[in-house]
């Protein structure tokens, strides 16, 4: 590897899991085992006294420590009112997990012996603006530099896409995660990789069948021991049943039945799960993927899209034997499970290979046509030639051969996964939020709207930024969440129904900036969104520094 | 949806209310990490998830003053109610003393005595008891009632239980009663115990009671109703971007939905866990019943009352309870006679209190008394004066109201009333002399409900007997008018004179000619008996069930004591059930009919209840519907398959002509083959023996000569193109040559010919006894 060309990495951060991968010299894409020579490492995080534990010891550590351990922390990110209190401080979600990223990055540093310092991060295709942004932040306080943040299912495809296809496929990605669900649909062709349309639901994922189990736990100690005492109340055997729940749905994917023992106040309780009362008991869950890919699916159909050729599915959860079984009810398609644990990091890595491959073009392409680099950034072609010559020297300089660079040329185009508009008041006077970005729009995408002042002589105007999940021009504030506001000022004297122009524009990272115009005198704001549900200012600074003096293990 | 209250939430004292901001803000601080902590809790989470988000608003509220004080005083108001709740000592008493069935005059003082409080209001309060009965045997019955029709053990417990009447009982039972067999159903399997309570820890979020009131449908939906509405709920929920608990909950509420109503039989498993788990509410009640380690009688008796009303039988409830007290090592004790001191102490308190309160009155008195005397001798005379009895009155009416309470207001009383009575005696004699008159001009019935009025209006007064007597006058000339009206319809049809007898009988209860008519009624019922069957046979013959029910009903209710009336009431139930079966085919038809073209639609909807009811009585006639659809989707398939293959054998380049129809002619080798094999035919696999019927019985193309081809004829049509089309799935068929082999033992291996599709053929060999398809030929 030459200087000129950095290496970035691609983090899986996950529920339940996180691992980290890079494109070998020989373009190959490959995951590090972490220290304890795991290729994942649980997103479990143990505030050990002055010390950050994480992994699989911080995992065992929460039988004994419940209360200084955290798990699942993905499910919080993008609340603003979620903190863990630890030694009177309390921590925000991205600050914990970007001790997770610590983790990951520092073992493979270990490893590989060089350091990390861009990084491409995923997250669920269906997570809104707020979510996304706290899962840069969690890289950023980590000290990294976050080249991007892509999406799971996309990462997953891009696997999918350099490995087993060579033609053109429509492919269904179900991604069923640690605490995620996400259903994509999208459109491989050997030099374009197309999200179509995404759905699903970050609150439905592994855990749930986890959580399942332990419900069952709980009901047959308390018919067993004949009292009800709610088992649940204490702590460790909280964390005990969580660990065993997530044990014996493993056991249960090869296995007919598992025994599970229970102890908790002295008394100790045999249950025998089967994997059929287990399917029973969660058979809704499944229903609810289910119904969520259909929903998928008729968008798709809106789009032309009226079948697929295959189902692959990825993420850990996928393993449960119903969900394939369910799914070749479903949809009469064998689907192929494909690297279930590893796909989305080594497709992540092969995107941040992608990233800095073209950055060695940018830069010998910018060499020999004499411009700068910072001109050619962005969206601008280049010829065939210009590529084609630019390809061949950096292959022979890096050492990987021509067809492997060119195959990291593949566009991704992606899609965003809510809409985004603003709040209005409609004809009847009552306010809406009125839909300037609609899902599934592919992204980059940036679309304008001409609204107007509501009374003579309005001052300002307010901009509340909305998110919502329907794919209407119009709904009822309440469907939506608010994500920023922006306020613009109007000069003095305007009559009521002045034109104000906004413009939405959202990168192909889903992140989105707001202009807003008014045609009279041209004044303008912007406004990126900010918002109290990510950590920002003073309190990331905080963060940072924290994060800096701390050594992770 | 009421939200929780916040100084509740944040476990802050409320009497006197904290109102130290710090205090509030260390306490948010606190609950929100221990909120925080939950926020990934196995069964917590949604709660969690909830409070968290409050935690603004918590904010907003709590550092307002003004909005705290009023949290403050919800707070207090909520703990008292909650303490409130603990006394309703009056109504369980009750409830321990009428659990067997009457309350003695005797108790009901005792129970007054003990709550001091007086008689009337107990009375009041058990006669709402008794009205409330009817109301819990309604809701009992109807629950019992879901299977169908109600058995009469149902019937002997329910009046056991509730201390009615079994007649009563049977007066509002709206379907058939059968006898016994109350098992033969079988329980439907209760939900899974963690499943359930997932349902309901999310339905406390979002503040529902069942998955019904979820989807706002009646508990009573139909199926139909309630997949539509949890699709919809489905995809309301998981439209709202904003994901707080309650939405959360509601899409997990909604997941569940979509698979509790999928069929009847998981939804009967869904209604059985409620009843259930209603029980368990009970839990709280029981242990507070056992308190001190054992349970009395009493409270046993009402812990069963209470697990009854949640829609328990008696029984199950009684072995539930004893077992829960059992795992938890109480005795439940024998009756014992209760203390009675503290009676004896609280009547001897309240004497002392009614001596205290007369002794305080005294001494006002006196000063009154002269003036009192002086205003009353001026108010008699003035009144012995007037001769206008309504001036009397007013006179009277004034000076109790000014003078009240005082020494001569019982005189005075005496005296308003005697003017009254007389005031009201000559209202009552003039509107007595107004009705005579109507009654003279012939019209009774007019006259009669005057006279019915007016005595109503002048009950207490001295010409109430008089009007008592025109009552009487007027009913019989009534009574007779009407009776004449029966005698004179004497050539009517039986029915008509029956229903005109029913009618007196109905209007005269103590009519004269009572037991005239009844006499009649009664010598009517073999003619009646004989009209009733003829029109039962023309109602059979027209299947109206409803019709047919009803009169059957009407015989048993005017001659339940005719020898015809068991077999009528057996008549009866016959029709019943059969309106029953009519109206569940009529619905399963309608769904079926919504299938549309989707047959196996259609027939699932049939399976889905047989699946739930195995043992209805419709089960013959279901079978037969779907042995129809069955039938009708292989002719489906049949027919699909036909063009299907006359569309390939036009493509064969003419080598193959259907010359009969459903035949085709090998213009190559002269053989006649079978158009269809037997796969499509009958949508079955055959063995050799079968196969060789089936050969032998087979008349396509009117032709009887059909045989098992050989292997080189079968092979002929696959061996060169243009190949004869492979259909119908088979994927071998059976030919002509067998021969016996001895390998494990002795066995007869058939020759047969498979084509996966038209170019990959072979032959092999099978056991006679596997299942293949037979492709017929002839020459």
């Amino acid at each position: 590897m030459s200087d000129q060309m950095k290496r970035i990495f691609g983090i899986d951060l996950g529920t339940t899991y996180t691992s980290i991968a890079y494109v070998d010299e020989f373009g190959k894409a490959v995951v590090v085992p972490n220290a304890e020579n795991q290729r994942v490492t649980p997103s479990v995080v143990f505030f050990d006294g002055g010390n950050i534990v994480v992994g699989d010891v911080a995992k065992e550590s929460s039988k004994i420590y419940p209360n200084e351990v955290v798990s699942f922390i993905k499910r919080s990110m993008g609340e603003p009112d979620f903190l863990f209190s630890y030694d009177g401080k309390s921590y925000r979600a991205e600050e914990i997990s970007s001790y997770i990223l610590r983790k990951v990055a520092q073992d493979a540093e270990q490893s590989l012996g060089s350091k990390i310092t861009d990084v491409v991060i995923t997250c669920p295709a269906y997570f809104g603006i707020n979510e996304r942004e706290a899962t840069r932040m969690a890289g950023e306080i980590a000290g990294f530099n976050v080249r991007q943040i892509i999406n799971e299912p996309t990462a997953a495809a891009i696997a999918y896409g350099t490995v087993a296809i060579s033609d053109k496929r429509v492919v269904m990605v179900y991604d069923l995660g640690g605490g995620t669900f996400d259903i994509t649909l999208i459109d491989i062709q050997p030099d374009a990789i197309q999200v179509i349309c995404t759905g699903g639901d970050h609150n439905l994922g592994g855990k749930d069948w986890d959580d399942r189990i332990v419900a069952h736990l709980v009901q047959e100690f308390q018919s067993q021991t004949s009292s009800d005492e709610e088992i649940l109340e204490d702590p460790d055997t909280c964390q005990d049943l969580q660990l065993s729940a997530e044990k014996s749905k493993k056991v249960l994917s090869q296995r007919e039945k598992t025994p599970i023992s229970i102890t908790h106040g002295g008394e100790r309780v045999k249950v025998e799960l089967l994997r059929s009362k287990f399917e029973e008991i969660t058979s809704d869950l499944l229903e609810r993927t289910i119904h969520l890919t259909h929903e998928m699916l008729e968008e798709a159909k809106k789009k032309g899209y009226n079948s697929f050729d295959e189902i692959i599915l990825v993420g850990g959860s996928t393993r449960m034997p119903q969900v394939a079984t369910r799914i070749q009810k479903e949809f009469g398609k064998e689907p192929k499970i494909f690297d279930p644990d590893e796909a989305v990091a080594k497709g992540a890595a092969i995107f941040g290979w992608k990233l800095s491959l073209n950055d060695g073009l940018v830069r010998r392409i910018a060499a020999k046509t004499n411009r700068n680099v910072e001109d050619l950034q962005g969206d601008v072609e280049f010829s065939a030639q210009e590529v084609e010559a630019a390809a061949q020297e950096l292959a022979d300089e890096e050492g990987y051969t021509l067809p492997s660079v060119k195959s990291s040329l593949v566009k991704v185009k992606d899609v965003s996964s809510k809409s985004f508009g603003i709040v209005v008041n409609n004809s009847q006077n009552e306010e809406i939020v009125y839909s300037v970005i609609l899902r599934n729009t592919g992204v980059p995408v940036e679309a304008a709207k001409r609204f107007f002042t509501a009374v003579d002589d309005q001052e300002t105007v307010l901009i509340r930024i909305m998110e919502a999940e329907t794919s209407e021009k119009s709904i009822p504030p309440e469907y939506a969440i608010e994500i920023g506001t922006a306020v613009m000022r109007l000069p003095s004297g305007l009559p009521s129904d002045t034109p104000v122009d906004i413009t939405f524009s959202l990168n192909k990272e889903g992140r989105l900036k707001i202009k807003a115009v008014e045609s009279t005198e041209g004044r303008q704001v912007d406004a990126a969104i900010e918002t109290a549900a990510v950590i920002q200012g003073e309190e990331l600074a905080a963060a940072k520094m924290r994060s800096q003096g701390l050594v992770v293990y | 949806m009421e939200r929780e209250n916040f100084y509740l939430l944040l476990e802050l004292p409320v009497d006197p209310p904290e109102t130290d901001l710090h205090q509030i803000e260390t306490a948010i601080k606190k609950m929100q990490a221990r909120w925080s902590l939950f926020r990934n809790h196995p069964t917590k989470a949604i709660l969690a998830k909830k409070y968290i988000g409050l935690i603004p608003e918590i904010r907003r509220v709590m550092s307002a003053p003004e909005l705290r004080n009023k949290e403050a005083e919800a707070a207090l108001a909520l703990t008292r109610e909650r303490d409130a709740k603990k006394f309703a000592d009056i109504d369980r008493h009750l409830e321990i003393r009428m659990s067997k069935g009457y309350i003695t005059k005797e108790e009901i003082f005792k129970l007054a005595e003990l709550h001091g409080t007086e008689e009337t209001k107990i009375r009041n309060r058990i006669r709402q008891k008794q009205k409330e009965k009817i109301v819990q045997l309604d809701k009992h019955l109807n629950i019992r009632a879901s299977k169908g029709y109600v058995t009469e053990e149902d019937v002997a417990k329910l009046a056991k239980q509730l201390a009615i009447s079994e007649e009563v009982v049977r007066k509002r039972v709206k379907v058939p009663i059968r006898k016994g067999g109350g098992n033969q159903m079988g329980r439907p399997k209760p939900l899974d115990k963690a499943i359930e309570k997932v349902i309901l820890a999310n339905l406390k979020v979002v503040g529902k009671k069942s998955l019904y009131e979820f989807l706002n449908a009646s508990n009573g939906a139909p199926l139909e109703e309630l997949q539509a509405k949890a699709n919809a709920v489905e995809a309301h929920y998981r439209q709202i971007a904003r994901k707080d608990a309650a939405t959360t909950a509601s899409e997990v509420l909604a997941g569940q939905c979509l698979q509790i109503f999928k069929t009847e039989e998981s939804r009967q498993s869904y209604d059985y866990s409620r009843a259930r788990s209603k029980l368990t509410a009970l839990n709280a009640d029981i242990d507070v019943a056992g308190l001190d380690g054992e349970i009395k009688p009493e409270y046993f008796e009402v812990l069963v009352k209470a697990a009854v009303d949640y829609g328990m039988d008696s029984d199950e409830a009684r072995a539930y309870i004893e077992d829960y007290c059992q795992q938890k090592n109480w005795k439940v004790l024998a009756p014992k006679k209760a203390p009675t001191n503290l009676k004896r102490v609280l009547v001897a308190s309240l004497a002392v209190i009614l001596l205290l309160a007369a002794v305080g009155g005294g001494s006002a008195w006196v000063i009154g008394v002269r003036r009192a005397k002086a205003d009353f001798g001026e108010l008699i005379a003035r009144v012995d004066g007037q001769s206008d009895l309504e001036k009397k009155e007013m006179l009277l009416k004034n000076y109790l109201a000014a003078h009240e309470g005082g020494k001569y207001t019982p005189e005075i009383q005496e005296k308003l009333l005697a003017v009254r009575q007389s005031l009201e005696d000559g209202a009552c004699r003039q509107a007595v002399a107004e009705a005579d008159a109507q009654a003279e001009a012939a019209r009774p019935a007019e006259a009669l409900a005057r006279y019915q009025a007016l005595s109503r209006q002048y009950a207490g007064s001295p010409c109430a007997a008089t009007l008592n007597d025109r009552l009487h006058a007027a009913a019989e000339a009534l009574d007779d008018e009407a009776f004449r009206m029966i005698e004179a319809g004497a050539l009517a049809e039986v029915d008509q004179r029956v229903a005109a007898c029913q009618a007196y009988l109905e209007a005269h209860p103590q009519g004269r000619h009572r037991d005239e008519v009844r006499r009649r009624l009664g010598d009517m019922s073999e003619e009646y008996y004989l009209a009733l069957e003829k029109k039962l046979k023309a109602y059979r013959e027209q299947d109206q069930w409803a019709a047919a029910v009803s009169l059957c009903q009407r015989f048993i209710d005017l001659y339940p004591e005719s020898p015809r009336a068991a077999a009528i009431e057996g008549l009866r139930d016959t029709f019943q059930r059969n309106l029953r079966g009519e109206q569940i085919l009529t619905r399963l038809s309608v769904k079926a009919a919504a299938a549309g073209d989707d047959l196996a639609g259609a027939r699932a909807v049939y399976a889905d209840y047989l699946k739930a009811y195995p043992s209805s009585s419709l089960r013959p006639v279901i079978h037969e519907k779907i042995a129809v659809l069955e039938q009708q989707a292989l002719e489906d398939k049949r027919r699909v398959a036909v063009s299907a293959l006359r569309a390939d054998l036009a493509a064969a380049g003419g080598r193959f002509l259907e010359k009969q129809p459903e035949t085709v002619l090998d213009t190559r080798t002269g053989l006649t083959w079978c158009l269809l094999d037997s796969r499509a035919e009958t949508g079955q696999c055959l063995d050799y023996e079968a196969a060789a019927k089936y050969v032998a019985g087979l008349a396509a193309g009117g032709f009887s000569d059909w045989r098992l081809p050989s292997a080189d004829e079968l092979a002929g049509i696959y061996k060169k193109a243009p190949f004869f089309p492979a259909s119908g799935g088979a994927e071998w068929y059976w030919t002509s040559k067998s021969y016996t082999r001895y390998s494990d033992g002795w066995s007869r291996v058939v020759d047969v010919v498979s084509s996966r599709n038209e170019i990959d053929w072979r032959v092999d060999q099978m056991a006679d006894w596997q299942c293949g398809a037979v492709r017929a030929v002839r020459r």
